[in-house]
């Protein structure tokens, strides 16, 4: 392949440079790891920083507030509750890590291998786990205790073997998703042993719920061993633990209120602080950072005659992201335009903009014209009286466009009574008829996942013809079925055009898709539209060097392995869309020009070099 | 010459139905076989059974003379320096966590662990040697797919088992993986097996070809002989289906698929699993009593193997 261009660089300058930011830590984790960091330090040193000693009663300075030497007051028997609170922190976070190293070592450890293993081994444990969940805690707890003596480190191992199933839950799930996942088949055939796979690819991929279990474990053992505590199953007194000095408060709380204060204040701050680390580690932070240049390319100005929806400089942007950038395009009744492209070009947005789809954090630009109405920025109740009976839509998984707890019956004659019928019954079935379902009712009693691929779609498209659309807007409508199926797809989308005279408009990537339906192809690439024209012109005699390149890499029969002509690169991103051609640094015909000036759509061509049609010897072959 | 791999009535059972219904087929060093359906056909649980993740039911797979079919793990680990693979969609064959180097890594003999050899490695497919310091997000779906065939010939298999490796990229890269096989087979003499649906891409690259439905094999040979000319109804309509990209070609074809009447999938009633029948004589537009009722043997037709009575009555009578 030759190389491209050699000045790739002016139009790496043009665009905004690829986001690479140094992602500032999350506040809440910032907040919660500190504290409990430094609760941790405040406990292995408590015998050096505690200003006293924690059971040395000053029974003249009894339940004192806050002052210079009894930082946090004192207690009823005039012990400094700072110091106390200190040397309690050892046994609470002590217990809280006893609790998490049971549940960690029990439920991981089964979890993982349950999920990998599966067979009886997974039933088995499964069930035992379901029973833990089910068995009242705190009576196992007072039970433990009751036996073994007052002792939170037991409560805690108790506590540490119920929690252990939730982590068995997880660690199973997760084990039995990423056992699925293709990297361990391919761990599996390069013969790495099963104990390896599970540590190197299993383990890792599961880390992020096991650590916000794990900490959202801590908050509730903590608060578990101070209400334990509370109670007097603890150590007994005058050992400081946070419970017991709850329970020493609420005995002087009308005395003194201020002794509540930083005994409570300990626990809430403690357990809210696991809750922040959980929190943080929940959110998967994933905003994209990108910033991009306007264009201030003029859209060729066009509402064709005749036509039935058209739209002239649609942009559709998320955030600083255009990922539509002024399509202009225009479907007529009772013909086909392809919109064609690689993944990530557009179409697909392109179509959902079309048929008043989009999320709503998109932005549309634009217009969008149904028979002289315009949509864009319509309101959700006006699109709602649009679509169905002037747009409507069929998308790629025909199955999952389904509602699976409703029949296919029910699915039809609900549209059917929106758009007036008054025997939505035989209409359904009727419906079902016209699009090739011999066993039309059996079909109507039926549920989505009964159906097949093809009879999924054929079903969908029955529902969209249910408010008899001016506009079909077909998504990939045959990319997940077989191709016996596609063509009769395909047959179908054909025959219903001609009786009624509908516009479609197709997204898909497949050329041959493109040759048996299409009238007109628009061919995208990084959003936007850089050549349309008749199939026949755009199949036989392509000038865009993009369109031209991408029908030169299609395989042809009979043409045995000679190596296939290839387009060095992919498509840009988003992100990395430049304002002059994007297909330049791409394109063996770019000269420093097309990195200089953004390039219009003009003679149904979006390039300074369109390739010379008479220079176009090569013919497709046919079989 | 024996053949490197040899698949002997292959059945593979999933609970209640038949995935793989008695296919044999070979592999010879060195050459490309493509294994083409639609879903349902089997293709790449044949593919997978081949690999030793899923356990064949009934039959023989023989790797190199040695039958590998119930290979104990410790036998499959001595065979996976021989025998590789390269998934459909490279965006989950690779594990996320693990930089490219490492991956690539993995499946090298131990002899061959060192950064020269991955980084020669990552070249000679096509990607810069600093890759290995990379993870996978940082590529796209076409280089991934690279990573994943660096991986699959690190170990310098004698045979490769590629399930759909291009169906998931984006058409400009499939042209570059294709030629990137057929590259590393000419180079390196790897035999591989290719599933796939994409016919035109199967053609391409492979030498013979074996087409599946529902589990079975109706037709296998010469990749450039059935292609031309496919002789079983089902190859037939198959072909019929996928289109060309030449809308007039395409239209003529049209009007021949029309012609020849093929049943519709959603009209055809479901075969039974345990029908002795041909699994496509419900849709079949040329099927007489016999095919609903008699299992069609495969015969030899030229150099082809086709499942299908008509084709043995024609030759009986000829």
């Amino acid at each position: 392949m030759t190389h491209s261009v050699a000045a790739a660089d002016p139009a790496k300058m043009l665009a905004a440079p690829p986001a690479h930011r140094f992602r500032r830590p999350d506040t809440r984790l910032v907040l919660g790891l500190g504290w409990i960091v430094l609760l941790l330090l405040g406990a292995l040193l408590a015998p050096v920083v505690a200003p006293h000693d924690p059971l040395a009663s000053d029974i003249g300075a009894s339940l004192q507030g806050p002052s210079g030497t009894y930082w946090l007051g004192t207690d009823n028997l005039g012990r400094d509750v700072f110091s106390r609170l200190l040397h309690g922190a050892g046994s609470a976070i002590g217990g809280v890590l006893v609790a998490i190293a049971v549940g960690l070592a029990l439920g991981l450890t089964i979890g993982v291998v349950a999920g990998y293993v599966g067979g009886w081994f997974d039933t088995l444990t499964s069930r035992i786990a379901d029973l833990i969940l089910a068995l009242p805690g705190i009576l196992l707890l007072l039970l433990v205790l009751a036996v073994l003596g007052r002792d939170l480190t037991y409560a805690m191992i108790a506590y540490g073997f119920l929690v252990s199933a939730a982590f068995f839950r997880l660690a199973r799930a997760g084990a039995a998703e990423v056992r699925h996942e293709l990297f361990v088949d391919a761990a599996t055939v390069a013969g790495v042993s099963p104990a390896w796979t599970l540590v190197r690819h299993v383990l890792p991929n599961m880390i992020r719920p096991i650590v916000v279990q794990a900490s959202l474990t801590a908050s509730t053992a903590l608060l578990l061993q101070a209400g334990l505590s509370f109670l007097g199953l603890g150590a007994p007194p005058p050992a400081p633990q946070w419970g017991a000095m709850v329970q020493e408060a609420s005995q002087y709380l009308y005395q003194s209120p201020w002794l509540m204060v930083p005994t409570g204040g300990v626990i809430v701050l403690t357990a809210l602080a696991f809750n922040l680390v959980g929190d943080a580690l929940t959110d998967e932070r994933a905003r994209p950072v990108a910033v991009r240049d306007r264009e201030t390319v003029r859209p060729e100005p066009a509402v064709p005659e005749g036509s039935v929806l058209a739209a002239t400089d649609l942009r559709v942007s998320f955030g600083d992201l255009t990922v539509v950038d002024g399509v202009t395009l225009a479907a007529h009744p009772g013909r086909t335009l392809a919109l064609v492209g690689e993944s990530g070009c557009g179409k697909t947005l392109t179509a959902l903009a079309l048929a008043g789809l989009l999320p709503p954090d998109a932005h549309v630009d634009g217009s969008v014209v149904l028979d002289g109405r315009e949509l864009a920025g319509a309101s959700e109740k006006e699109l709602e009286s649009v679509r169905g009976n002037g747009i409507a839509y069929i998308s790629q998984e025909p199955i999952a466009s389904l509602d699976p707890s409703y029949s296919i019956g029910s699915q039809l004659r609900e549209p059917l009574k929106l758009h007036g019928s008054t025997a939505p019954r035989t209409e359904a079935v009727e419906l079902l008829r016209r699009v090739g379902i011999a066993d039309a009712e059996g079909v109507a009693r039926s549920f989505p996942h009964q159906l097949s691929g093809g009879m999924a779609q054929r079903v969908a498209i029955a529902i969209a013809l249910t408010g008899r659309p001016r506009v079909l807007i077909a998504d990939e409508p045959t990319t997940a079925l077989d191709v016996t199926v596609q063509a009769e797809i395909l047959d179908l989308l054909r025959e219903i055009q001609a009786q009624d005279g509908t516009a479609v408009v197709l997204v898909t990537h497949d050329w041959g898709v493109v040759a048996d339906v299409a009238d007109e192809v628009a061919v995208m690439y990084a959003g936007q539209v850089v050549e349309h024209g008749t199939v026949a012109e755009v199949i036989a005699a392509p000038r865009h060097p993009y369109t031209r390149d991408l029908l030169a890499a299609l395989p042809e029969p009979g043409q045995g392995r000679a190596p296939l002509p290839t387009i060095p690169g992919s498509v840009p991103p988003p992100a990395e869309w430049v304002p002059t051609c994007r297909y330049a640094n791409r394109c063996t015909d770019a000269t420093e020009e097309c990195l200089l000036h953004p390039v219009v759509l003009a003679d149904r061509v979006r390039c300074l070099h369109p390739v010379a049609q008479k220079e176009e010897s090569w013919q497709l072959s046919s079989r | 010459m024996a053949a490197l791999l040899e698949v002997t009535d292959l059945s593979v059972r999933f609970k209640r139905t038949l995935g793989v219904d008695g296919v044999s087929l070979d592999v010879a060093a060195g050459e490309t076989v493509g294994l083409v359906g639609e879903s349902g056909s089997g293709k790449s649980t044949i593919g997978r059974a081949v690999l030793g993740l899923v356990p064949p039911s009934e039959g023989s797979i023989r790797f190199a003379g040695q039958e590998i079919g119930h290979a104990s793990r410790r036998t499959r680990r001595a065979l996976a320096h021989e025998l590789q693979v390269v998934f459909q969609d490279p965006h989950s064959s690779l594990d996320p966590r693990m930089t490219v180097g490492a991956t690539v890594r993995e499946g090298l003999p131990p002899d061959r662990r060192t950064d020269e050899h991955v980084a020669a490695l990552l070249q000679s497919v096509g990607l810069p040697a600093d890759a290995r310091h990379r993870y996978p997000h940082q590529f796209s779906g076409g280089q991934r797919q690279r990573i994943a065939i660096a991986r699959a010939i690190g170990p310098d298999p004698k045979l490769v088992v590629c399930d759909e490796p291009i169906s998931a990229l984006d058409l400009s890269t499939q042209a570059a993986i294709l030629n990137l096989f057929a590259e590393l087979q000419d180079r390196t003499g790897v035999a591989l097996l290719f599933v796939a649906h994409d016919l035109v891409a199967v053609e391409h690259l492979s030498d013979r070809i074996v087409v599946l439905y529902r589990g079975r094999v109706m037709e296998a040979g010469p990749a450039a002989e059935i292609c031309a000319g496919p002789l079983h109804p089902y190859t037939q309509a198959l072909w019929a289906a996928a289109p060309v990209v030449d809308p007039e070609e395409q239209r003529r074809r049209r009007t021949a698929r029309a012609a020849a009447g093929v049943v519709s999938a959603s009209a055809a009633p479901p075969t039974a699993q345990s029908s002795n029948g041909c699994p496509f004589a419900p849709r079949c537009p040329v099927a007489e009593p016999v095919c609903h009722t008699v299992r069609p043997a495969e015969e030899q037709v030229g150099h082809r193997r086709v499942a299908c009575h008509l084709l043995a009555a024609d030759r009986r009578a000829a």
